[in-house]
């Protein structure tokens, strides 16, 4: 392994170490280069302090009152209804209307129909008792039947 | 009309006023509660209960948010858009994760979308900054210059570094559980925090001499 090799597998194992569990083989390659290397320990120095910054100043905090911000565009989702579920309502709301129309119409229609049919059978049936032997076979035809007979 | 200080010590007194001992109680009552309590209560349209939630999270929120986009007024808007979108799934959470777990996801989600905005925003008016500070008064100067310096440095990164930063750095969560929030493997992790730290370095190594014997 070449020194350059060396150096890059010793600083991925430091950086390493801060975040994940090391083998102990990898513990002790690393306790042996920190402990015969100056340059690697100012590395591990600059890279705690790093992160000691990192995790000191990189935060921060809301302006004042946050949760009241929050609460006031809460109270106006409650207030109004979702549309969503407007839509839906409105749209089985519409349905159930069109559905009764509809049933009505159906009835309506069915009425209708029976009552016209009704009428014809009623008028058939009259017709039918009123018409002659002439209306049916024809008046010739008729005539010349009667002289047969 | 001149109250001196007794006056509020025996207006505050417990039995003297009951609306307003019936209030302390019903603030202290949730301030006690799980998260589990004031969600279900919540999810019964409690808005006070909902509140106490905002306010005991606000500030795991913020350092996701502000770590992520900076001291900024996005920030806050991105902050209160986590709390809205969770109210609005309030009914969805089922607890597969912790709270705070969820809610840093959302937060982590919604900045990263600002990210984007920002960079098509820069894109069509190059004028725009990164971040604009707002920083909050309480700081004393030496430690505005280095927030600004560590914000300087997490916003050289890109987004998918810097949320691996954010999370991993300044909310203290595991790299487990940081690969489980962003959905990557935790090799994915451990190698973004490597190169970030790497990068971050150069603009910080000056600073932090005087730091790094404590």
């Amino acid at each position: 392994m070449t020194r350059k090799k060396i150096d890059k597998k010793i600083t991925d194992i430091l950086y390493r170490s801060f975040d994940d569990e090391l083998t102990a083989k990898e513990q002790e390659f690393l306790a042996n280069a920190l402990e015969h290397s100056e340059e690697l320990r100012r590395e591990h120095q600059q890279i705690v302090a790093m992160r000691r910054m990192i995790s000191e100043k990189g935060g921060g905090r809301f302006e004042p009152f946050f949760s009241a911000r929050v609460m006031q565009r809460v109270n106006a989702i409650r207030k109004s209804p979702d549309r969503a579920a407007e839509f839906f309502e409105s749209l089985a709301y519409m349905f159930k209307r069109v559905a009764l129309v509809g049933g009505i119409a159906v009835i309506i229609l069915f009425s209708i129909h029976f009552i016209q049919k009704e009428d014809n059978t009623h008028l058939a049936s009259e017709t039918v008792s009123e018409m002659t032997l002439d209306d049916v076979l024809g008046s010739a035809f008729a005539s010349s039947l009667e002289e047969i007979l | 009309m001149n109250y001196n200080c007794n006056f509020y010590v025996e207006l505050f007194k417990p039995g003297i006023n009951p609306d307003l001992d019936c209030l302390i109680f019903k603030g202290k009552n949730r301030i006690n509660k799980t998260d589990e309590q004031l969600l279900n209560l919540a999810r019964k349209g409690d808005a006070e209960s909902f509140s106490a939630l905002v306010k005991r999270y606000e500030t795991q929120v913020a350092a996701t948010v502000i770590g992520m986009l900076g001291h900024c007024a996005e920030a806050d808007d991105v902050g209160q858009e986590t709390f809205i979108r969770f109210y609005k799934a309030l009914h969805d959470f089922r607890g597969e994760a912790a709270l705070g777990t969820y809610l840093t996801r959302i937060a982590i989600n919604l900045s990263l979308n600002e990210i984007k905005r920002r960079r098509r925003r820069t894109w069509f008016f190059p004028e725009s900054t990164d971040a604009v500070h707002h920083l909050p008064d309480e700081n004393k100067p030496e430690d505005i210059e280095m927030i600004k310096l560590v914000h300087k440095a997490i916003g050289q990164l890109d987004s998918d570094f810097r949320a691996v930063v954010v999370l991993r750095l300044i909310d203290g969560y595991s790299t487990r559980e940081t690969a489980e929030i962003l959905k990557i493997p935790e090799g994915t992790v451990l190698s973004r925090l490597a190169r970030a730290q790497k990068k971050m370095q150069t603009i910080l190594s000056p600073f932090m001499g005087e730091k790094s014997d404590d």
